[in-house]
């Protein structure tokens, strides 16, 4: 079994999280904006001798806040697949989850429960955790059998959360499943569609796919479309730390509705946004999150060509970020101002490059070949599947001269171990759910959130 | 005899059984229909139920939809790129000037994507639908409206509105957001599961299950449970819901009322109950009839056969005073003594034949009876036959003129000719009396026959039947006080059958007027 640089870089993170939440001694007033923003560029300058492209790196650091500190009323729907492939083990798992989910719910969090099978059932309409034994008997009483009406069981469990989803909760869906959705809508892009429209009302799906038998393209495109985690649970074991995880990242989250306005100044092209989902517009890109849980470092990344014809000795980008608090009531706004020299000196250039935004961009465009790879992987086209993770493999490589960064070193191992292990039949479909969870974890750019990659041996 | 009365049983029994088993049948049937018709109209209420429902929801739907786009009014055409991102329902907005010319994407703005222009050419052909020229005078202008047109992975939706300045406001709709909308507003399974088994008022969830079907078949979102998955079991209704989801439709599926249940319900019982107590009855009836009728039979056979025992008894001593009555006639002189004795021989001659006619009609009744043809000349054996009764009947005023034209040699039975001959005759004395007879005879190939024709008051023609069937005399004032078991015409027809011919009654304005005809016999 391979192992993969992500693990260790996010077991360093939860470690510098857990010392600095120890070290946390201010209280944070309710006037205090809980992100940072940040932008960067690929070098400090830009070449006036030709048109190369280049990246601009948005940076939204989410302060780190102790845990027992006010949070964010919660709106969870918990949508669990009660389908006849659930019996046994995994389905007595989830609930068992689901159960220890809602004990560390406290009253004035809202959860409801929906299971699927061919049809939905809403078991426990939105309603406050006050009455937790009551809850936990009736989940106690799942039982499997059916085929999978994923689509509906998210709709149902969407329409819970609507009920409640005021301003000042989180809203949030997590599915969990082990099959393929076959009753109702069911490819990638009706689902993919379905999680674009609930992000439009604050609302993101965490899906968990469990076991080797559920659709991750479905399942991820869902989680990444509604700005949600994807996440590969292999044992139903590791379910109850995948949902506490889950839910630590929701008892951390006091920024939502957050709107990145990108503007570039008319000698930068932008040809597209990588690291999260976004809208290009002339100058101008958008992009939405749902939300940014305390100690998260996310990040937008803008590929743009420098234009020489328009060209003025400065190109200028302009960031403006807004976001409410659920806490204080509050909506915050902050900007930036990015200015970039042109010079003719290519020294001068090669030598401000910036090793993060190399590296994220070089994670980005991993990912985008991790995702053609495990396309061409399922045309059963393996060799040029291979080309693509050895492409990968340089990519790392290459930016380890600027870089000196474990997520690089590892990246190229790792891509060399997936390009001799992409003919693995045996093993492909363990690999390409976890390849899935990965390009979708970076591709959402939470650089120091450990993901469940955390909990594989 | 036996299989006339097994006929008739079968016809009083079986047939109006069958016609009740029938007729329940239809109506059993009918019942059925009428309860599937029943059931049909339920189903399909409940599913208007929910489509009419659908349909609030969708007015609901165009309400928020309207006042959202005319919120939009105020929002510079600049900065409605990115409007969608606040509606769930939208993946696209646009607008078209009055005169159809694009407002939205603005075909010169510079941030113009590729997808805008697709877009453009591909929804051009749309837009006349929103601005539709009204040749009517006074209709109202339509203020808003859906478009719908497929591509992709199915049907695709979009709402539009009309400014104040006439122009309008649209929006692309989201497929998975408005499907996601729809399952949200049908009911789920918590209605029909109960939580808690053990209690006693646990019901059973109904066996019927709903489904929203998609334009290519595929369930987009069911609820309920059906248990049989046997399509001939299962009765399916499905309505279509209304513009402009129309190319979806409610179905229903639940057991056939045509399958096994239908015996079970109270009407079809109390139908089946009551059709087996009146098949009862009918049964009853005819074995009363059966055994009835058997009985009479039965008592007939017994007189018959007593009659029979009896005659074969009296057919020696009779036999004795014939004899020593016409050696007496030889020793008596002319005078009283010997027209008394000659009244004793004609008595002896009417008894001989009614015993004759009883042990034929017993041979018969047992098949025995057997013919003894030889080659004869019938007139002669109608004219010693004639002469035999002729003093009896001269007696009682009858003269017989015959007109015999016989003389051919024919191979026949003379007794039965001559019996068959005598029961005429005697049928004439008994119920023609003071009449003449004629009776005639020709043949014709082979064939003899006879004509007996009376002046007597005749046979009516509805009774003309009856007259040969044995024991029956008809009831009239004629018969009155006329002796006779009845069977010596039944027994002149037998005879005249099994030798190869018949006996018929010709209708007849006056006197009765019987047609004998008899074969020559082969052997």
């Amino acid at each position: 079994m391979k192992k993969h640089p992500f693990q260790s870089i996010h077991a360093q993170a939860c470690r510098l999280l857990a010392l600095s939440l120890a070290g946390a001694s201010t209280l944070f007033a309710g006037d205090i904006q809980s992100l940072k923003l940040g932008i960067d560029s690929e070098s400090a300058y830009l070449p006036d001798y030709e048109s190369n492209v280049t990246y601009l790196k948005v940076d939204l650091d989410a302060l780190k806040r102790p845990l027992d500190e006010n949070r964010v009323p919660l709106n969870i729907a918990l949508v669990i697949d009660k389908s006849g492939s659930m019996q046994g083990q995994k389905l007595e798992d989830a609930k068992n989850s689901a159960i220890l989910f809602i004990e560390r719910l406290s009253p004035e969090d809202i959860v409801s429960v929906v299971t699927y099978s061919s049809s939905v059932q809403v078991l426990i309409p939105s309603t406050k955790v006050s009455d937790r034994a009551s809850l936990i008997r009736k989940i106690r009483q799942i039982e499997s059998d059916g085929n999978t009406a994923l689509f509906a069981g998210v709709s149902k469990g969407a329409a819970e959360v609507r009920k409640f989803a005021e301003k000042n909760r989180i809203n949030r869906i997590i599915l969990l499943s082990d099959g393929l959705a076959n009753v109702g809508p069911s490819t990638p892009g009706e689902l993919g569609q379905l999680g674009r429209s609930l992000m439009k009302e604050g609302m993101s799906v965490s899906t968990m796919g469990i076991g080797y038998g559920y659709n991750e393209d479905l399942m991820a495109r869902l989680a990444y479309n509604s700005d949600g985690n994807h996440l590969f649970v292999e044992d139903s074991e590791q379910l109850a730390q995948v949902f506490e995880q889950e839910l630590n990242e929701l008892f951390g989250i006091h920024a939502k509705s957050i709107r990145l306005t990108i503007r570039c100044s008319d000698d930068l092209k932008i040809l597209r946004i990588l690291g999260q989902e976004g809208e290009i517009r002339g100058q101008k890109a958008d992009v939405y999150l749902n939300q940014v849980s305390a100690g998260q470092n996310k990040y937008v990344l803008i590929e743009v060509k420098n234009l020489l014809e328009k060209g003025s000795s400065e190109a200028r980008t302009e960031v403006d970020l807004e976001y409410y608090d659920p806490l204080s009531g509050r909506t915050f706004k902050d900007s930036r101002l990015l200015a970039i020299s042109r010079t003719s000196d290519r020294e001068k250039v090669v030598g401000s490059i910036r090793p993060s935004v190399v590296e994220a961009a070089t994670v980005q465009l991993a990912a985008i070949n991790t995702e053609e790879a495990i396309k061409l992987r399922d045309e059963g086209q393996i060799e040029l599947a291979r080309k693509k993770f050895e492409a990968n493999a340089t990519l790392y490589e290459e930016a380890l001269q600027y870089v000196d960064s474990d997520t690089v070193v590892k990246g190229a191992a790792a891509n060399r171990s997936d390009a001799e292990s992409v003919n693995d039949d045996a093993n492909w479909a363990r690999n390409r759910k976890q390849l899935r969870e990965e390009q979708i974890y970076l591709q959402k750019s939470q650089e120091n959130v450990s993901s469940s990659n955390r909990y594989k041996k | 005899m036996k299989k006339t009365l097994i006929l008739a049983f079968l016809l009083i029994v079986i047939l109006p059984i069958l016609l009740l088993v029938w007729i329940g049948w239809i109506s059993i049937r009918s019942e059925q229909e009428r309860f599937t018709d029943q059931i049909r109209t339920i189903q399909q209420q409940r599913l208007l139920d929910h489509v009419e429902k659908l349909e609030q929801w969708k007015t609901g739907l165009e309400n928020e939809l309207e006042s959202w786009l005319s919120a939009l009014q105020s929002t510079p055409p600049d900065e409605w790129d990115a409007m969608h991102h606040q509606n769930r329902f939208a993946i696209r907005l646009f607008r078209v000037k009055r005169d159809g010319l694009w407002a939205f994407p603005d075909p010169h703005m510079d941030t113009l994507t590729e997808e805008d222009s697709r877009f453009m050419s591909q929804f051009r052909e749309y837009i006349p639908l929103m601005f539709p020229k009204s040749d009517t005078i006074g209709t109202p202008v339509q203020t808003n409206g859906w478009i719908t047109w497929y591509e992709g992975p199915g049907p695709q939706w979009a709402f539009w509105t009309r400014n104040a300045d006439g122009s309008t406001s649209g929006m692309i709709l989201d497929r998975s957001a408005l499907l996601a909308e729809i399952i949200s507003f049908l009911p789920d399974e918590s209605r029909t599961v109960n939580l808690s088994k053990s209690r006693s008022d646990y019901t059973q969830p109904s066996d019927e299950s709903f489904a929203l079907v998609s334009e290519g078949g595929d369930v987009i979102y069911q609820w309920g449970k059906l248990t049989s998955t046997d399509d001939e079991e299962v009765m399916r209704i499905e309505v279509p819901l209304l513009a402009p989801f129309a190319m979806w439709r409610l179905e229903i599926r639940s057991p056939s009322p045509d399958q096994g249940h239908t015996l079970l319900r109270p009407q079809t019982l109390t139908l089946i109950a009551g059709l087996l107590l009146t098949a009862g009855c009918v049964i009853l009836i005819g074995a009363y009839l059966f055994w009835y009728s058997r009985r009479e039979f039965m008592l007939a056979r017994q007189r018959v056969s007593f009659v029979n025992q009896v005659s074969h008894e009296l057919k020696t001593p009779l036999t004795n005073i014939q004899l020593y009555s016409e050696l007496m006639e030889d020793e008596v002189e002319e005078g009283p003594a010997h027209s008394h004795l000659n009244i004793i021989q004609e008595e002896c001659g009417k008894l001989n034949r009614m015993i004759q006619n009883v042990l034929t009609f017993a041979r018969q009744q047992k098949q025995t009876l057997q013919l003894h043809p030889r080659v004869v000349v019938p007139a002669r054996i109608i004219l010693q036959c004639v002469e035999v009764h002729r003093i009896g009947l001269e007696r009682r005023g009858l003269t017989v003129s015959t007109d015999l034209d016989a003389e051919q040699p024919q191979i026949l039975d003379p007794d039965v000719l001559c019996q068959i001959i005598g029961n005429l005759l005697s049928n004439a004395e008994k119920y023609a009396p003071g009449a003449p007879i004629r009776i005639s005879a020709h043949q014709c190939q082979q064939t003899l026959h006879v004509h007996v024709h009376d002046g007597g008051p005749g046979i009516p023609r509805a009774q003309a039947r009856k007259v040969f069937e044995p024991f029956v005399r008809l009831e009239n004032r004629i018969t009155e006080g006329v002796s006779g078991a009845g069977i010596g015409l039944s027994i002149a027809r037998d005879l005249a059958r099994i030798h190869g011919g018949d006996l018929i009654l010709l209708p007849e304005a006056s006197g009765a007027h019987f047609h004998l005809t008899l074969s020559s016999h082969p052997s």
